[in-house]
């Protein structure tokens, strides 16, 4: 089991979590997969999470609103939005809310990855935008 | 015999003794002498009134003494006195009693002999020989001298005088046959005188007899008012006793009236006293009690008296039988009134009417007796010229044979009425047989024969309105009817013409007279307006009207018309439906009539009886014109039997089909043969089952039309006639060509699904971003999990377990995308629409599927309450899907506004009983603007800015399509509510 960098995952659609785990797990990277934002929010392994790849549209709780409410509460996460609609107006928001990705689906594999380094690079080094990944 | 009583009841007593028992007795009275003894015992002859007995007595006085049997022989007298007034017959027993008793007592022979020869015979001595030697008399008296003389009073021999001398013979010389022929002379003279003298006893014991026999009263009167006498009849008559008279208490001035009749006693008295008698005359009475006797009375006074006899008839049996003739009279001559029964009497050889009963003039409206009864010419003026020669004949007939007759005519009357008359004639003979008269009745049967005509009238005019079809088929008939039974020369009906407002003539019958033929132009042409003219009034009143005599009214036309003809009554009746007069029938007649209040009352009921069937025939003619647009109406109506044998098929059935009805008839399943083959099997089930089943059917099936050899669809229809138990009579239905109907409908169909399709795709439009997310969504999968895969694969060793497992998730998220672009199209796609049977449940869940990412993303929460076990509902998913759509897209729209308020969608399904499933779309939008409710399922009615505003008109169709329906109402407290329901059972089509 590789004991890589811990990345949470949280969208609704199941098959989508569960795809997202096996590429990042194919990466080498560990996953915590999650069905709604509160779910991420309650983990204990909250504080373990180097990067989070959350579904835009939510019941209750958007990916971009938890990334918010993250940086709001101090404990800020690189995040890439996924969505499988695109909008340019929300796409925008979430740059603005300085993501570290916005990905559209169907999205190419290496893209996601890319993305997921460049958040954990972020995340490491200076936690500034990874501009190749948006 | 005063103070008497019990002595002269003592002798009647014994009197009734002798009476009943039979037996001899002897009563004694003794006294002395002047006490009234004889007077006692001459009472006793007055109360043994002569049936009873015979009274003889006899006094012996002492003076008659030395005459032997004195007393017998007066007793003796008095008997025979009384035998005297008695009758021959009565005598003869007598006399032969009295001839036996006393038996040959004398010298026969030789009495005879004197008897015939009217000699003088002397027989110096009998008891020599001589010619009477052999008499037997004087062979036992051994007489001596005899000496028998004829005594001869004027010529006349009354009798014989008889002498012997037993003694000595020679007793007779010729100076003593001297003598004693003057004797014989005188004593025949004497005898005479006696005899005469008898005779007047006799006569006055007759009128005694007379007067006693009480049958009438007698009295001696005297002028100064005295009754000297009177008989028992009298006394009794007037309730006085004798002692009255005796008293003199009785006077003829007390027992009479003073006047009596217009007439006074005093002139009576004048005249008996003038003429010495007055005739017998009825006066009155006056009992002793002071009621009064009708008697008839009868005086004579004695010659030169002031005194003479009087009787005394009681008339009261007389009166009283005279008033009950009186009185029978009067019976009778009520009971001819009462019957209108005359009687008559007539002499056929003279012709002279000889006898009139008061009924007979009364009949006739004669006075009685002024001028006697018509003669027999004058009556046959009377009768009705027609009448005449068969009553004529009738009469000739039966005097030819002294038989009865009898005969019905008709008579004509002054004022031109008609009576009809019944007479009986019966004749009477003679000792010789000869015909003496006729005598018998006549009946006035008027009333009769017009009651039978009224009777025969209305017997007819139901017959004839029993017979007849159309009321113009009857009319004439009825009017030709009502004119022969009753007499009348022209009839009418009028009809209102209601345009106009008039009666106009509709029909007329007259007969043959020339009357009537030029009444009936006039009549033809004339109309009334209500109240004018007879008929007019009829109209107005709604009641029977009459004229008697034309002369004096506007009848049909005109009274100069009228006037100029000779028709002189007039009747006339409404025809009446209910309470409504329809019309108007009249008649005239040349003969006066009088209608009376009956024949009103028989004309009204046949008015009614005329309207009631001209109801009818209207009620048989619109039954006719429905069977005629039963023919015709544009539909092929059938029925049959309950067992499926054909009754009957409309004209269309036939014109459509070519059929002809004899093959109908004779080919119970006819219909079959037109039927397309592919439906045959299916519609022949339906048809058998509906007819075993008795709950008829509904159907489709194409039918062969001759006329171009095209198969046609049509519409069947059955359902069953049932009788009030419940049984199937019939079934009637009708097959109604759908052909066009339907091709139109599935154009319109088409139209309608073209159209959905549409509004379809332009809900899905809406749903875009939604739509890309749910297939983006097991694309982006299929992306991530091959590039998992790849890179399981490129590790070294590969992890092929893992790599596996994207594959897997691959073909997973590839089946999931199918599945939702195959959703997608069958919501894009074109497609007639289909019926299955589904779950409610799913098709709601499969279009939240589609609409998922666009609720999302209009961050609205969606909350489903799906019901458990919901009954499947057969209906076409897409379009439910659509109408889902298009509700759940119109409350992502309203719910794009608000800002302060959660956006909440609530999609609830239900059921309700076995029958309904229903589903409900709540939002908290903006809610429905009551406004705008009316028009909410308008097509082209929207409040967007965008969109066609056909959505919800094309749910709503969609909805009720599927046998349900949709509406909205608002949420609270917030939005609006969307409803629809389905019935779990199809519904028809």
């Amino acid at each position: 089991v590789p004991k890589g960098p811990l990345v949470a995952i949280v969208d609704d659609d199941e098959s989508i979590r569960d795809t997202t785990r096996d590429l990042l797990e194919s990466a080498g990277f560990s996953a915590a997969v999650f069905a709604r934002a509160a779910g991420l929010l309650k983990s204990r392994r909250l504080s373990q999470v180097r990067c989070l790849i959350t579904d835009m549209r939510m019941p209750r709780m958007t990916g971009l609103e938890l990334y918010r409410h993250l940086v709001a509460s101090n404990r800020p996460i690189p995040t890439i939005l996924m969505t499988a609609y695109p909008d340019e107006r929300a796409r925008a928001q979430a740059i603005k809310a300085d993501v570290v990705g916005y990905l559209i689906k169907p999205f190419a594999a290496d893209e996601l990855l890319a993305c997921v380094r460049c958040a954990l690079q972020r995340h490491d080094v200076d936690r500034s935008q990874c501009r190749s990944c948006s | 015999l005063y103070g008497r009583e019990s002595e002269i009841d003592a002798l009647l007593a014994a009197f009734d003794r002798v009476i009943a028992g039979g037996k001899p007795e002897l009563v004694l009275v003794s006294g002395y002498s002047g006490v009234d003894k004889s007077s006692v015992v001459n009472e006793l002859h007055k109360s043994l009134v002569p049936p009873r007995s015979l009274f003889a007595s006899g006094k012996f006085d002492q003076y008659k003494r030395d005459i032997p049997y004195a007393t017998l022989a007066q007793a003796f007298q008095s008997l025979v006195q009384r035998l005297l007034g008695k009758s021959e017959a009565d005598l003869a027993p007598w006399r032969d009693a009295l001839r036996d008793a006393l038996g040959s007592n004398g010298p026969q022979s030789l009495v005879r002999y004197v008897m015939r020869t009217q000699d003088t015979v002397i027989l110096e001595d009998a008891a020599s020989q001589n010619p009477f030697s052999a008499d037997p008399y004087l062979m036992q008296r051994r007489a001596r001298s005899i000496l028998c003389l004829p005594l001869i009073n004027q010529g006349k021999l009354i009798g014989a005088l008889y002498l012997e001398n037993n003694l000595a013979a020679r007793a007779f010389g010729p100076a003593r046959i001297a003598v004693l022929k003057l004797l014989a002379s005188q004593a025949a003279m004497a005898l005479e005188n006696t005899r005469l003298y008898h005779d007047l006893a006799k006569r006055e014991a007759k009128i005694r007899r007379l007067v006693d026999a009480n049958i009438f009263g007698v009295f001696i009167w005297d002028l100064d008012g005295t009754i000297l006498d009177a008989n028992d009849a009298l006394l009794r008559g007037l309730g006085y006793e004798r002692e009255d008279l005796v008293a003199g208490r009785l006077r003829w001035t007390d027992l009479t009236t003073a006047q009596w009749g217009g007439r006074d006693r005093q002139e009576l008295l004048a005249e008996i006293q003038r003429t010495g008698s007055l005739h017998p005359f009825e006066w009155e009475h006056v009992r002793k009690d002071g009621s009064r006797v009708p008697v008839m009375v009868g005086a004579a006074s004695f010659d030169g008296e002031n005194q003479g006899v009087a009787f005394v008839l009681d008339l009261t049996a007389r009166k009283r039988a005279e008033q009950a003739l009186v009185q029978s009279e009067a019976y009778l001559a009520e009971a001819q009134r009462l019957t209108h029964t005359g009687s008559w009497a007539f002499n056929p050889g003279t012709g002279e009417v000889t006898y009139w009963s008061d009924e007979m003039f009364h009949i006739f409206g004669m006075h009685a007796r002024r001028n006697g009864p018509p003669t027999y010419d004058e009556q046959v003026r009377l009768t009705h010229p027609e009448d005449r020669a068969r009553n004529a004949e009738a009469i000739g007939i039966a005097i030819r044979d002294k038989a009865d007759f009898v005969l019905d005519y008709r008579t004509v009357h002054a004022d031109g009425t008609i009576r009809y008359f019944h007479s009986i004639g019966h004749p009477v003979l003679d000792a010789t047989g000869t015909l003496a008269e006729y005598v018998g009745t006549l009946v006035d049967v008027t009333e009769h024969r017009r009651a039978e005509q009224r009777l025969l009238v209305q017997y007819r005019v139901t017959r004839i309105l029993a017979d007849a079809a159309t009321v113009a088929e009857a009319m004439p008939k009825i009017l030709q009817t009502m004119c022969e039974c009753l007499g009348w020369d022209l009839g009418a009906v009028w009809r209102i013409d209601p345009k106009a407002g008039v009666l106009r003539c509709a029909e007329l019958w007259r007969t043959s007279s020339i009357e009537a033929a030029q009444f009936e132009a006039i009549t033809r042409k004339s109309t009334f307006r209500s109240g004018s003219g007879l008929p007019g009034r009829v109209w107005e009143s709604g009641a029977p009207a009459h004229i008697p005599d034309v002369g004096h009214d506007v009848v049909f036309c005109g009274v100069d018309v009228a006037a100029r003809q000779v028709l002189r009554a007039a009747i006339a009746f409404p025809i009446v439906l209910g309470s409504e007069v329809i019309g108007v029938m009249g008649f005239v007649s040349h003969d006066v009539a009088h209608p009376d209040q009956e024949l009103l009352v028989v004309l009204a009921g046949i008015g009614s009886q005329i309207g009631q069937f001209t109801r009818r025939t209207a009620a048989v003619d619109e039954l006719q014109l429905r069977v005629s647009m039963l023919q015709n109406i544009p539909v092929a109506a059938w029925s049959v039997m309950s067992d499926g044998t054909p009754d009957m098929v409309n004209q269309l059935w036939y014109e459509y089909t070519g059929q002809t009805s004899e093959f109908v008839h004779s080919h119970p399943e006819a219909w079959m043969a037109t039927l397309h083959p592919e439906d045959r099997e299916r519609a022949s089930w339906s048809y058998r089952d509906a007819i075993r089943s008795g709950r008829g059917f509904t159907m489709e099936a194409r039918y062969l039309r001759a006329g171009d050899q095209t198969y046609r669809w049509h519409l069947n229809r059955g359902v069953p006639v049932r009788d009030s138990e419940g049984n199937v009579l019939r079934f009637v239905g009708t097959s109604t060509d759908v052909h066009d109907l339907r091709q139109a409908q599935e154009a319109l169909r088409n139209t309608q699904a073209e159209f959905a399709h549409m509004t379809r795709v332009m809900t899905m439009g809406e749903l875009t971003a939604s739509i890309a997310h749910e297939v983006n969504q097991p694309l982006g999968a299929i992306v991530t999990s091959a590039a998992a895969c790849a890179r399981w694969l490129a590790t070294k060793p590969p992890k092929m377990e893992k790599a596996l497992r994207a594959l897997e998730r691959i073909v997973s998220d590839g089946t999931r995308a199918g599945e939702v672009i195959k959703r997608i199209r069958g919501l894009m796609k074109r497609q007639a629409p289909r019926k299955e049977w589904l779950d409610i449940n799913e098709t709601i869940l499969e279009v939240i599927a589609l609409a998922q990412y666009q609720l999302r993303r209009s961050e609205i929460l969606l909350e489903t309450r799906l019901g458990h076990d919901l009954p499947f509902v057969r209906g076409d998913r897409v379009q439910l899907q659509q109408v889902l759509l298009n509700l759940i897209v119109n409350s992502i729209e309203a719910m794009s506004e608000i800002k302060d308020r959660p956006r909440e969608l609530t999609i609830v399904s239900a059921s309700h009983g076995r029958d309904t499933v229903s589903v409900e779309v709540r939002d908290s939008g903006t809610g429905l603007d009551p406004a705008h409710a009316p028009h909410l399922f308008e097509p082209f009615f929207t409040t967007k800015t965008e969109g066609l505003g056909i959505g919800l008109s094309i749910s709503r169709s969609i909805v009720e399509a599927h046998g349900g329906q949709l509406s909205a109402a608002a949420n609270a407290p917030h939005g609006s509510v969307f409803h629809f329901s389905l019935p779990v059972n199809e519904p028809a089509p």
